[in-house]
């Protein structure tokens, strides 16, 4: 584990050409002396045994003045002298047939985690969100239905009719919708679809096809999926209902994008939830959380949406939302954001490549991951427990990274191959296979600014670009590429190290973006600003010898702000840090408002500055809240070991 | 590793000396002088000092102490030629 006082590897000591010339004159001294050595002793012929001690003295030799120019000019001891020139001098026996793992990897993490949520069980299906809805009722709202529309001579007096059926109750403004969706179901342009045509279609066009379908049932085509809805939501918001559009992919047999629509409302019962609506078919969710009325919805559609989940207005597409099982098929596949990803190498200020193994057990995961070298190799099993909103029952996943770099740049190719089992909203499940794309590219770069007795300034700047394609019925073609998703991020840190090198602080910043439609009509692709960050820190020596770090963050996100603070302590073998991250959303509907907790305690096994292993206990718990409905807390709680070979 | 130093008879501050003198070796080097150590541990004794000198040297090269490590060396070569 790098002490946090560790010179970073381009922070190398300034030399004068003197001191360099004196260097290398004094290396080439000892390997002089040493060659004189060997020479005297072989003209002595001496016995093999004294030989060997004195070949072996001289290897010790090489290697102080290796490991003591390598410790002073902060450089890996790989570029000061060729390793073929020790082993010249002295051959190692061969060492006895010991564990081989410590040529392989450096670590083995071995984690075990659990979580802990109250889950309450969903009342789905139309006929229980009208339960409560008289007959009488549903006559009354189709016959107010029919006399808006017959009374209408366009949009803009069908908006303000509907707009003044403001007393009827949710479950009725539902069933009006519901009706809407159905009747332009049937004026659905499909030359449109055919010819790709993405075009905003005026609401006068929508409402007249919609009322000659629906006094004469002659049809005449109106718009696709997206201009349907759109018409759909701005209905809805005309009489009080709060409501959006929802993008994702559908489709049990030909999976294809699509549209539908989303909307707050109190069902029979007075029970706030989301429902979805997909032109007629109503999709209640039982729930204010979106992610788990995103689970729903896949569930209905048989299909699971990676990357292509967004959220939006008839006039804009906001941004993506995820549901239980995509934020698993995205962890699976490796993905991380390109911001985060972007972070971890600021702070290294070079491109991070771990040779290890790595197990995850929890209750729903088995995970078992192999890195070394250019290549990384991992296999996980998932297995829902009995979580409604998890559209996921199980998958199998097996990802092959390729990793190629250099000193500033770093290519990450990922390809995961699924098997997904997916739920339906009864009891049947659907299998399906998927491969999963990933390409990261990282470029990083390590600079010192000036050194003096005032200390040291060096900064780390990069930018990563993480991209993701996924094809259906893992075929790997062009064809099957149903979804992607293009995200960039840029920043740098700033670093100030004290003259006495006992503190260390920081400034960092970064800038992303995403490509993703313009809104869901014309579905033009535009680059859109995701967020940026500004984050500070530092970690103090203090007299005690204990190291005290100290971090926050400010997020600036398009849903909202997100403060993060961390304080941890090291102190001889123990560390504990605690960890509190507050998200204010201004999108309470989609990303809720939330607040985490976290800690944990870290005691190292072994000699201080060189461990064996470490065993590490965390915990959190998350509060979130849509709206004014709180969340019930969830918990997460586990044990991590790591074992270090060399 | 680990077992390897505390297993010789050395002060606790020799152990850190041996130690940061592995840690900064790459792998095939520390190796070299893990089996040097594990079948020549009476060498140890006359290291330390050198690698004392060489950690001076190395953060500020003299002409001098060049030539008094270089000294140092000689002596312990021509101790084992003898």
């Amino acid at each position: 584990m790098s002490n946090k006082f560790e010179k970073p590897e381009s922070a190398t000591t300034e030399r004068s050409p003197e001191q360099m010339e004196i260097i290398q004159k004094f290396e080439e001294q000892e390997n002089a002396l040493i060659g004189n050595a060997l020479q005297r002793a072989k003209e002595n012929s001496r016995k093999k045994t004294s030989f060997k001690t004195l070949a072996a003295f001289l290897t010790l030799f090489i290697a102080s003045t290796i490991s003591e120019r390598a410790f002073a000019e902060f450089a890996p001891a790989e570029k000061l002298i060729s390793e073929t020139k020790v082993e010249e001098v002295y051959q190692p026996e061969k060492t006895s047939a010991q564990s081989s793992w410590d040529k392989l990897i450096d670590n083995i993490n071995i984690t075990f985690s659990q979580k802990q949520e109250t889950i309450k069980t969903p009342v789905l299906g139309e006929n229980a969100f009208y339960q409560q809805l008289s007959h009488e009722d549903r006559s009354e709202t189709v016959m107010e239905l029919d006399k808006i529309i017959r009374g209408s001579a366009n949009s803009g007096d069908f908006f303000q009719k509907l707009s003044a059926a403001e007393n009827l109750n949710d479950t009725q403004k539902i069933l009006i919708l519901q009706n809407i969706g159905k009747w332009l179901s049937q004026t659905y342009n499909f030359d449109m679809l055919d010819r790709n045509e993405y075009v905003v279609i005026s609401d006068d066009i929508m409402f007249e096809n919609m009322k000659l379908y629906y006094e004469t049932r002659e049809i005449k085509s109106t718009g696709i999926c997206g201009n349907i809805h759109a018409f759909m939501v701005k209905a809805a918001q005309q009489m009080g209902t709060e409501a959006w559009l929802q993008s994702g992919v559908v489709g049990k047999d030909q999976p294809e994008g699509h549209t539908w629509m989303g909307a707050l409302a109190n069902d029979s019962s007075g029970n706030k939830q989301i429902v979805f609506l997909d032109y007629a078919n109503l999709i209640p969710t039982g729930t204010r959380n979106y992610s788990d009325a995103l689970g729903i919805a896949e569930r209905f559609h048989n299909r699971l949406n990676t990357f292509s989940s967004f959220v939006g207005t008839p006039e804009e597409t906001l941004f993506p939302v995820e549901s239980r099982a995509e934020k698993t098929v995205k962890e699976v596949a490796g993905f991380k954001g390109a911001e985060k990803g972007l972070s971890e190498r600021l702070e290294a200020g070079k491109i991070i490549r771990p040779e290890e193994m790595n197990i995850e057990v929890s209750p729903e995961t088995k995970k078992i991951e192999f890195s070394k070298n250019h290549l990384a190799l991992a296999y996980i099993y998932y297995k829902d427990i009995g979580n409604p909103y998890q559209s996921l029952e199980s998958l199998q996943a097996l990802r092959e990274s390729a990793r190629l770099e250099n000193k500033k740049f770093g290519l990450d190719w990922d390809v995961t191959i699924l098997n997904l089992n997916i739920k339906d909203l009864g009891n049947g499940i659907l299998t399906q296979n998927e491969i999963i794309n990933r390409l990261n590219a990282e470029f990083i770069n390590s600079q010192e600014l000036s050194k003096s007795e005032y200390g040291k300034f060096a900064l780390n700047y990069g930018l990563t670009i993480e991209n993701g394609m996924r094809f259906i019925n893992a075929q790997f073609n062009r064809e099957s590429l149903i979804a992607a998703k293009l995200e960039g991020s840029a920043g740098m840190r700033l670093i100030y190290i004290n003259p006495q090198e006992t503190g260390k602080f920081f400034i960092e910043t970064t800038e992303s973006g995403r490509l993703q439609n313009s809104d869901p009509q014309k579905q033009r692709e535009v680059l859109k600003e995701i967020g940026n960050k500004l984050k500070i820190g530092g970690s103090v020596e203090v007299r005690t010898g204990a190291i005290v770090n100290l971090e926050s963050a400010l997020h600036n996100l398009e849903y909202g702000d997100k403060k993060e603070f961390t304080a941890g302590i090291e102190k001889d073998k123990l560390k504990v840090r605690f960890g509190g991250e507050l998200t204010a959303s201004k999108f309470e509907k989609f990303i809720p408002s939330s607040e985490k907790i976290s800690a944990e305690i870290g005691y190292k096994l072994g000699m201080e500055n060189r461990p064996k292993g470490e065993i590490l206990i965390f915990g959190s718990q998350l509060k979130e809240h849509y709206g004014e409905q709180d969340e019930p807390n969830k918990y997460e709680t586990g044990v991590k070991m790591r074992i270090f070979l060399w | 590793m680990d077992d390897l130093i505390q297993n010789q008879n050395l002060t606790e501050k020799e152990k850190k000396i041996l130690f940061d003198f592995f840690l900064r070796l790459p792998y095939n080097i520390r190796q070299s002088v893990k089996n040097i150590i594990s079948t020549h541990p009476e060498h140890l004794q006359d290291l330390f000092p050198i690698l004392d000198k060489k950690k001076e040297f190395m953060n500020n090269p003299t002409p001098a102490l060049a030539e008094e490590i270089l000294r140092m060396e000689k002596s312990v070569i021509d101790k084992l030629l003898l």
